[in-house]
């Protein structure tokens, strides 16, 4: 899936972030989405995915660095919420009001708002219209934030963790239903998850940060074609493993691990190392996320 | 839009206001000499002007704001982020929706003062039809005067309650009572000015530049805090 709309390939990316620190969280983080894709941002617990998109919002500022959507930056303006659509990690809405309510409320500030799409989905996610929110469950929750944002019609959505509590059902209706964005209406999905099968089953495009930096960040297609589970074997058992190899599994004279270079190009690397590549198959974005979160 | 925002959050608040008011409309009655100030009401000019029993009426509807205005303080308070009945979390939503801060916390106020003014009015058109059926005659002009003067003081306790409970977590919301409380103290002087025949600009003054603080506070803190 790549840009939906070749006439902003000029227009500046969907989501800029530039050497973003903040005493929690990022720590010179710098990443790209491109205009048109889903991209998914992985990381662990405490890496810095929420507090990298509530400073996106203008909800927390950054120490250093700079965050802009859409070409305008964080927190400058909140005009910039008539082009952005955001799920918060805590999906809380009014306790008092009713799902039919919360629509009409949020309906009014957009005039492109998708009435129809808004009937579909109430349909879809099996919302009851009359339910005040404080009685939904956290699934509900889920999807009502997620219809809220999405018939906005806006140009870019970020979410942070969509399908958290919902069942196996309600995540394939929001899995289709963010790819449908795109394939439709070209709009940019950012969104962060904690499951891997999600990001591989969607998203082109990956952004994955461990401790607040970005160590992987590309389309997918690139990175899987690139990334390899290596299984190299060492001419001496007492051989020093050279930096490229330093994270490697060394059992005996054979090392096993993952590396962001293709067989030739790592073939080229090792070369007089006393290190012979043996296997370098494509890496799953599982794997390689397993991978970084693990080095040290 | 932003209204129909505003009445989702305040909802509980207003029908806990609307039961409040009815308590106060049959329980509360005077014969009000906390609005004497030293001189017995009948014997102030403008008592000596309508007569003792129609100033008693006055009374009946000037002595009621300083409850109404407490109950209307404690119970449609708030600045868009969080009320004594909402917490903050859904303030994160309604950052993320096209408004700006200021807009947010003016709306809000108005919201609350404009619900209050409504049922102010509707309670004392229920008093004045009470009145008339028993074959009074209201001393409406005053009372109006006794209101709009009550509308200041309402507007400055609302934005001041309004400061504490955006700034403060519910537990602490005790504060907001003690604010409230220390603004109640020269309610009754203001809104019996009337009475007096005088206008007391110091205090007016002083609750026009309560409210303006206030609402700077709100603004500026929402700006900093983090959500």
């Amino acid at each position: 899936m790549t840009n939906h709309l070749p006439a902003q390939a000029a227009a500046p990316a969907a989501i800029e972030v530039r050497h973003l620190t903040k005493s929690y969280g990022p720590r010179d983080l710098t990443f790209t989405v491109p205009r048109g894709t889903i991209c998914g941002f992985l990381g662990p617990n405490g890496a810095g995915k929420t507090t990298t998109m509530r400073i996106l919002m203008g909800l927390a500022r950054a120490g250093s660095g700079s965050a802009a959507m859409l070409g305008v930056p964080a927190g400058s303006t909140h005009e910039i919420f008539r082009r952005v659509a955001f799920v918060p990690e805590i999906k809380e809405l009014y306790p008092f009001a009713r799902v039919s309510e919360m629509t009409r409320l949020t309906r009014g500030f957009y005039p492109n708002w998708d009435h129809d799409l808004e009937r579909r989905l109430l349909e879809r996610f099996d919302l009851p219209v009359r339910q005040r929110c404080r009685k939904l469950s956290k699934g509900m929750k889920s999807k009502l934030a997620l219809l809220l944002a999405v018939c906005r019609r806006c140009e870019l959505l970020v979410l942070d963790e969509p399908t958290d509590g919902l069942d196996p059902l309600g995540i394939e209706d929001t899995l289709r239903l963010l790819v449908e964005q795109v394939a439709e209406h070209g709009t940019t999905v950012f969104f962060s998850s904690h499951q891997l099968s999600d990001i591989e089953q969607i998203a082109d495009h990956v952004v994955i940060i461990r401790r607040g930096q970005c160590v992987v960040e590309g389309a997918i297609d690139d990175i899987r074609q690139r990334w390899r589970r290596v299984r190299c074997v060492i001419d001496s058992p007492d051989a020093p493993v050279p930096a490229i190899a330093a994270n490697w599994r060394r059992e005996g004279r054979f090392l096993t691990g993952f590396s962001p270079h293709d067989a030739t190009e790592l073939a080229d690397r090792l070369a007089g190392t006393g290190i012979a590549v043996m296997d370098a198959e494509p890496a799953t974005i599982k794997e390689i996320f397993f991978d970084q979160v693990r080095a040290s | 839009m932003i209204w129909q925002r505003h009445w989702a959050e305040m909802r509980m608040g207003v029908l806990m206001f609307a039961g409040l008011c009815a308590w106060f409309g049959a329980s509360i009655t005077g014969p009000w000499r906390s609005m004497e100030f030293g001189l017995p009401l009948p014997e102030t000019p403008l008592g000596l002007a309508i007569g003792a029993e129609q100033i008693l009426i006055w009374s009946e509807f000037a002595g009621r704001i300083l409850p109404f205005s407490m109950a209307a303080t404690v119970t449609l308070a708030g600045a868009g982020f969080r009320t004594l009945f909402m917490p903050i979390e859904p303030a994160v939503y309604t950052l993320t929706l096209p408004i700006s801060r200021s807009r947010l916390i003016l709306t809000r106020l108005a919201a609350g003062l404009g619900v209050a003014c409504a049922v102010a009015l509707l309670l004392v058109a229920g008093g004045a039809a009470w009145f008339t059926m028993r074959g009074e005659d209201i001393p409406l002009i005053a009372i109006m005067q006794s209101l709009a003067l009550g509308v200041i003081l309402l507007a400055a306790m609302l934005a001041i309650m309004s400061a504490v409970v955006t700034v403060l977590p519910a537990v602490w919301a005790f504060l907001g009572f003690m604010a409230i409380v220390a603004l109640a103290i020269p309610n009754s002087y203001v809104v019996s000015a009337p009475a007096r025949g005088d206008v007391p600009w110091l205090a007016l003054g002083a609750y026009v530049v309560a409210f303006v603080a206030a609402v700077l506070f709100t603004l500026s803190w929402v700006r900093t805090r983090e959500y």
